[in-house]
């Protein structure tokens, strides 16, 4: 594969991913939101196959996508969903607080491999 | 296979061929079956009722498709379509004589163990989007029961690996030329057989679709072109799992006695003999009680296989017998060698075509060079066979 395939396909990978990662978390239906996210561990996958960590990628989908969120699947199926409310707690400082942290943690994931690989 | 056009149509043979595989094994279940309860079964479409397969095919997709009203309908229809997907995809990684998968790589087990996991989510979600009793009960139990086997048969696997010291297939077979593991590994070559009917959802183990209770399992509410997917899914499954035990345990494509002869044409005959033992099985047993299956899976087979893991390690390692790392060096028998110097001097190193990680593409890039260098100038750097060597083995580290 050359670099511009192998960069376009990233885009789509990662853009699904994203996607489904949303999807995953605002989908009013629990099975949907399952499903988006085990759309989102293929994608993960595929990432992983694209960029050359086969055993890596694999052994995601058989772990996680095989075995773990089949028990999800499993357990959510036997729940009555009706019954479950959306609690709402927390406010929108916290909310946003969270977000901002984690979106720092993720600069810092990304600034620490930028060193590890230069 | 090097132009994408000669790919592609290898890849629709491939499929073509496996379909109509499904549509004659599906008569010939229909006529065995007959035959062993002393019925002619189908006779009256084509000679000796061969055709019937193709009748009720053009049957069933000239139907209207019907869906339920209360159906999730975009999962109702991708249910199908993904287990369809991946039971054929399953098979670019199957080889039928060495080295001649669509995609003959280092992991091509691991593959069809992901694949066979993916598949599976088709039936769940078909079977919760038709929003009725019967397929949510069909697979309730379909999960349970392919989960459970699902892990026996992955721990059988890694007992051959441990033997083979290779994921590769192609390579699992290769190991066999001189003892087919079906010899030393007999008590999991049965455990395999069991498994292989429950992963399949076959009689005596046909939970998903039982028709005494409910009705047609998962797929109750599917009809037409939809059902026809499961079914060939269902079915491509099966021959799967026949040419899986064939290459796994029977020694696939090889030739007994007389290696020099083998071809696909052995692969061909072991896995039609198992595709046979599925259809007189399914004639000969009643179903059993479903925690006896699950009693089964995790109290017995499980058990032993852990304990069958724990002892062929043992064995290798006190008889001294372990396989070299990365399998018989004939895996990649048909792989055109990159580096044609070095080649004689690594035979291993014809693994390098497989596809190194993006950050090491530079250092092949660089060996390919100098492989070049050495073979125009035809006189030996000494510094350059340094550098070379060191880079193979530095790649041959990683790509283990």
């Amino acid at each position: 594969m050359n670099f511009l395939t192998t960069n376009i396909l990233f885009i789509a990978f990662a853009t699904n991913l994203i996607a489904s990662c949303f999807l995953t978390i605002f989908a009013i239906n629990a099975i949907n939101a399952l499903i988006a996210l085990i759309f989102a561990f293929v994608n993960v996958s595929l990432i992983f196959l694209l960029m050359g960590l086969e055993f890596l990628g694999l052994v995601f989908i058989i772990v996680y996508v095989g075995a773990l969120a089949v028990l999800f699947l499993f357990a959510v199926m036997l729940f009555n969903l009706k019954s479950t409310i959306r609690v709402k707690t927390k406010t929108f400082i916290i909310k946003s607080l969270i977000g901002l942290i984690s979106i720092y943690i993720f600069y810092l994931l990304i600034f620490t491999y930028h060193i590890i690989m230069y | 296979v090097t132009s994408p056009f000669l790919y592609l149509i290898r890849s629709l043979l491939v499929i073509i061929y496996l379909l109509l595989m499904v549509a004659f094994y599906t008569v010939l279940e229909r006529k065995i079956i007959a035959y062993m309860q002393r019925r002619t079964g189908p006779n009256v479409v084509g000679p000796f009722g061969s055709l019937q397969a193709f009748a009720d095919a053009l049957k069933l997709l000239v139907k209207k498709t019907l869906y339920p009203q209360s159906s999730d309908l975009m999962i109702f229809v991708t249910g199908p379509l993904i287990t369809f997907t991946f039971s054929f995809l399953t098979w670019s990684v199957i080889p039928f004589h060495s080295g001649s998968s669509f995609s003959n790589n280092n992991y091509s087990l691991l593959y069809v163990l992901a694949f066979s996991s993916l598949s599976l989510y088709g039936l769940i979600v078909g079977g919760w989007a038709s929003n009725s009793k019967y397929a949510f009960f069909g697979i309730i139990r379909a999960i349970a029961q392919m989960i459970s086997y699902e892990v026996s048969l992955g721990l059988i696997l890694f007992c051959l690996v441990c033997c083979t010291g290779t994921l590769n297939i192609t390579g699992m077979v290769n190991a066999q030329l001189n003892n087919w593991y079906v010899f030393p590994h007999l008590p999991l070559f049965f455990l395999f057989v069991i498994s292989a009917f429950a992963e399949t959802n076959r009689h005596p183990f046909d939970f998903a679709e039982a028709e005494s209770e409910l009705v047609s399992g998962y797929n109750t509410e599917y009809g037409a072109v939809l059902f026809v997917l499961f079914f060939l899914a269902e079915y491509a499954n099966m021959i799967l799992m026949s040419t899986l035990i064939s290459l796994f345990f029977l020694g696939g494509w090889l030739c007994p006695f007389f290696p020099e002869y083998s071809s696909g044409f052995f692969l061909a005959l072991k896995t039609f003999l198992i595709m046979n033992v599925f259809v007189i099985v399914r004639a000969s047993y009643p179903r059993i009680r479903y925690d006896q299956l699950m009693e089964f899976c995790w109290k017995t087979i499980l058990p032993f296989t852990l304990a069958w893991f724990v002892f062929v390690v043992l064995m290798l390692k006190f008889l001294d017998a372990c396989p070299p790392v990365g399998g018989p060096l004939e895996t990649f028998p048909d792989f055109v060698a990159n580096y044609s110097y070095f080649k004689e001097l690594y035979p291993a190193v014809d693994n390098f075509n497989l596809e190194l990680p993006f950050e090491l593409v530079d250092l092949e890039v660089r060996l390919i060079e100098i492989d070049d260098l050495v073979k125009k100038k035809e006189v030996v750097d000494e510094a350059l066979i340094k550098e070379a060597t060191s880079l193979i083995n530095y790649l041959w580290g990683i790509s283990l």
